[in-house]
């Protein structure tokens, strides 16, 4: 009796060594690539808890720790405000990079037709586009006033250049023995366009619409933060306003989130439509 | 004198848990002053082997030795010639022939005369201050070439060395080699595609399988440089042979293929 | 006489640049006028924003701004280059510490530098030392980033073909791997340049008594849009000055990777 307990306790134990390894063992291995965020949460909360306080008694109000970012949020969620300035800047974002895309794109394949064009718009681009985005919130805020439009607008703008160059850089790009080989496979105009131009041209938009949204993001947060009521940049300025700081860094932590989540998104979108690309790591 | 006892290679994929044998179980022997031919459908090893015996790779089964000395490591006594030749870009060719002069303490004066005199060698002395961007397939492999020879390396390794060049430059360079050879007489292990470069260049040559790589044969020719390999019947003969058994290798390929 | 014939090419490109500005001289000079009496505020005429730029220049305003804005620009792109190279090039150096990296990466880069902004400011106060902080956030994170990226992707083949040379160590890391990496750094520290421009306008929008970006929105607040329109034009032709030195800069560095202008 005695033996037979034994044996099935010592088999049982193998069985969990054994799940565990299986199971446990390679999930903990792809956690680990994550190591660094958690240590670098890890380091802020010690120091902005423990650490630094013992410096500086008034440290809560100058450099919040995670936890009381998380409960910042927690609490702007239950009243309602989080959900409606993310929805604010995300609809906003959306909103000028799709008119950025189409007229972008719309540019780009003007340009691609014809050589005359193309000089002419190009040296319109490049005498525009050095001047950065934000320069023209002000001139917006005065045609526009304060608001979403004047916000699209600049979004719009600042997604436009790269846009448009990037979509003449896809239709430079495809290759003149692409067109060639499938010209003598038999293939006529409307084909022509739909089988190999189209995709052809398809990895240099989406890396255009990349920088795109990246652009737009980043002037987002600016034009909120300068002539907005609503969205998260208004919400990290009015921080200052309410003395909360930890609502600061929730913003910057909601943005950053938002952001990486639409490029991730974008990416997904690429990657179904475009596999046969490799996506470059650039900043 | 390079060995090679029973040597095995695997290779394992770090992200998953796949095993590629390349290596099965290959055995040679070259005396120093030999040149050495390996030839063998695509991607069977033959890499495979010049890493091993350049030492960027170790073995993991059997012995690679190297003057009866297992190899640990790169070294320039074991200087090795690239098939997309790596030319350092931010060198000019001279720089590049030196490059190997440096770590040996050798003094700028007597670095220029080895230069210049490798230069002469590969005739390319009137582009030493070129850069290799400006330079054709041939003619970097030339530079390349020399920066080897800059080292007095007792082993050369080349890896399919001539395979990117049109015909005229390889049956130049081919003939440039072996001159070169005849001076210092190093030790060349040499893969290539061609039976044909088998036949001109090789005292030895290996056949090797498709992966995972293994002996198919080990052909000894005997005959003096420069090598008549179009009319001699003799390398007619041996020809066939390689052929035969290649042929075989090629099939399998195919009809895996198939299946 | 092939030069000349080039310059009329490039000449006749500008033709409907002159046309628009023609046109919008007219437009909002008589026309818009009579139909909104603000027409001046709303689209001053390229002639008004001309006699400006001239006030503006010839009291030497502009110029003041102008070194406001440089000193906060070179300031923070300075120390930011300083710090992201030597680290970034550290990093890159080992695999591991490079994937960490670039996770962190993905972490701070989509949070844009204008988002520091308030919190900089509770950190230092409306001073220069903010401004330098916000640009330092902008520009480190291209630099190192691209830096450790440039030197993890030294190709393996320049490595081995180094050691097969008898080339190893410290020696390796001086002739083949910062060489075989300097294109990308220099990548990344003309974006990061360029993205220290763009930030500085924002920056000062919010916080800074002087310099371009004050300029622009000085003249959003005075009502006075020929201002705005000098502060856009200064920017974009400085701009586009450093845009077109620094890439002659890398091609002279790394003639082997030769970029183009406009790209």
């Amino acid at each position: 009796m005695n033996y037979n307990q034994n044996s099935n306790h010592n088999f049982d134990k193998r069985i969990t060594a054994e799940k565990f390894k299986s199971f446990l063992l390679p999930r903990l291995k792809k956690l680990s690539k994550y190591t660094s965020i958690f240590i670098f949460v890890l380091l802020w909360q010690i120091f902005a808890g423990y650490v630094y306080p013992r410096f500086n008694p008034m440290a809560g109000n100058i450099f919040p720790s995670p936890i009381k970012v998380a409960c910042m949020g927690v609490d702007l969620l239950k009243r309602g405000e989080l959900l409606v300035s993310i929805w604010d800047s995300v609809w906003r974002v959306l909103a000028g990079f799709s008119l950025s895309v189409i007229i972008g794109i719309f540019l780009g394949v003007l340009m691609g037709l014809h050589q005359a064009v193309r000089d002419r718009i190009k040296i319109i681009i490049v005498l525009l586009r050095p001047v950065p985005p934000f320069a023209w919130i002000p001139l917006g805020l005065i045609w526009l006033g304060i608001g979403s439009a004047e916000i699209i607008m600049v979004i719009t703008i600042s997604g436009v250049f790269p846009m448009a160059l990037h979509t003449l850089y896809g239709i430079e790009k495809i290759d003149l023995k692409l067109r060639q080989a499938a010209v003598s496979l038999g293939a006529r105009r409307w084909v022509l366009l739909r089988k190999v131009i189209i995709p052809g041209m398809l990895p240099e938009l989406f890396s255009g619409s990349r920088l795109a949204l990246g652009f737009c993001w980043v002037v987002l947060v600016g034009a909120e933060m300068v002539g907005s009521v609503s969205g998260l940049g208004y919400l990290i300025l009015d921080s200052r306003n309410r003395g909360l700081p930890q609502m600061a860094v929730l913003g910057m932590v909601l943005i950053g989130l938002a952001g990486f989540g639409m490029d991730h998104i974008l990416m997904m979108v690429k990657r179904r439509l475009v596999p046969w690309s490799i996506d470059s790591g650039k900043m | 004198m390079i060995e090679f006892k029973n040597v095995s290679k695997i290779y394992q994929n770090a992200k998953d848990d796949r095993r590629i044998l390349a290596l099965e179980d290959i055995s040679f022997l070259a005396n120093s002053g030999e040149i050495i031919v390996l030839i063998g459908p695509s991607g069977c090893g033959k890499t495979t082997i010049l890493n091993l015996i350049a030492g960027f790779i170790q073995s993991t089964e059997g012995k690679v030795l190297f003057n009866s000395r297992p190899i640990t490591g790169p070294g320039a006594e074991r200087t090795m010639i690239f098939q997309e030749y790596v030319l350092f870009p931010w060198y000019s060719v001279r720089n590049n022939i030196e490059f190997g002069l440096v770590p040996k303490k050798i003094p700028r004066q007597q670095r220029r005369q080895i230069s210049s005199e490798l230069l002469r060698l590969v005739g390319l002395e009137q582009f030493a201050d070129f850069y290799p961007y400006q330079l054709s397939g041939g003619m970097k492999q030339r530079v390349a070439l020399a920066r080897a020879l800059a080292v007095n390396p007792e082993v050369l390794l080349m890896d399919e060395p001539f395979g990117s060049l049109d015909a005229q430059a390889r049956g130049f360079l081919q003939q440039s080699l072996l001159e070169i050879w005849g001076v210092k007489k190093p030790t060349i292990v040499f893969v290539t595609h061609s039976i044909d470069e088998a036949l001109i260049l090789g005292h030895k040559i290996l056949v090797l399988s498709r992966q995972p790589a293994k002996e198919l044969d080990w052909i000894t020719i005997n005959k003096p440089f420069p090598r008549d390999v179009v009319r001699d019947s003799f390398f007619q003969d041996v020809r066939v042979r390689i052929d035969n058994v290649l042929k075989d290798e090629f099939q399998d390929i195919s009809n895996r293929d198939r299946l | 006489m092939a030069k000349c014939k080039k310059i009329i090419s490039e000449i006749k490109k500008l033709d409907v640049i002159v046309l628009l500005l023609i046109i919008w001289e007219v437009f909002s000079r008589w026309i818009y006028p009579g139909i909104e009496p603000q027409a001046k505020i709303f689209l001053p005429p390229p002639s008004f924003i001309l006699k400006e730029y001239w006030q503006l220049l010839s009291s030497n305003i502009l110029f003041h701004h102008i070194a406001a804005s440089f000193k906060r620009v070179l300031f923070g792109f300075f120390l930011a280059s300083l710090f992201g190279v030597i680290f970034g090039f550290i990093i890159g150096l080992s695999r591991r510490a490079h994937e960490q990296l670039r996770i962190i990466c993905n972490i701070f880069r989509p949070i844009p530098p204008i988002a520091w902004i308030p919190i900089s400011l509770l950190w230092f106060g409306i001073t220069e030392k903010q401004q330098y902080f916000i640009i330092f956030i902008g520009v480190l994170f291209p630099v190192l980033f691209n830096t450790s990226e440039g030197v993890y992707g030294v190709s393996a083949h320049y490595k081995y073909a180094a050691q097969a040379l008898g080339v190893k160590g410290l020696s390796l890391v001086k002739r083949v791997v910062l060489p075989a990496a300097l294109p990308r750094i220099m990548l990344g520290l003309r974006s990061g340049f360029g993205y220290a421009w763009f930030i500085i306008v924002a920056a000062e929008f919010v916080s800074a008594p002087n310099g371009l970006g004050y300029l622009i929105l000085e003249g959003r607040n005075a009502l006075v849009t020929e201002r705005i329109f000098v502060g856009m034009i200064t920017i974009g032709i400085i701009n586009l000055i450093f845009y077109y030195f620094l890439t002659k800069l890398e091609n002279w560095i790394a003639p082997w990777k030769k970029i183009a202008f406009i790209r």
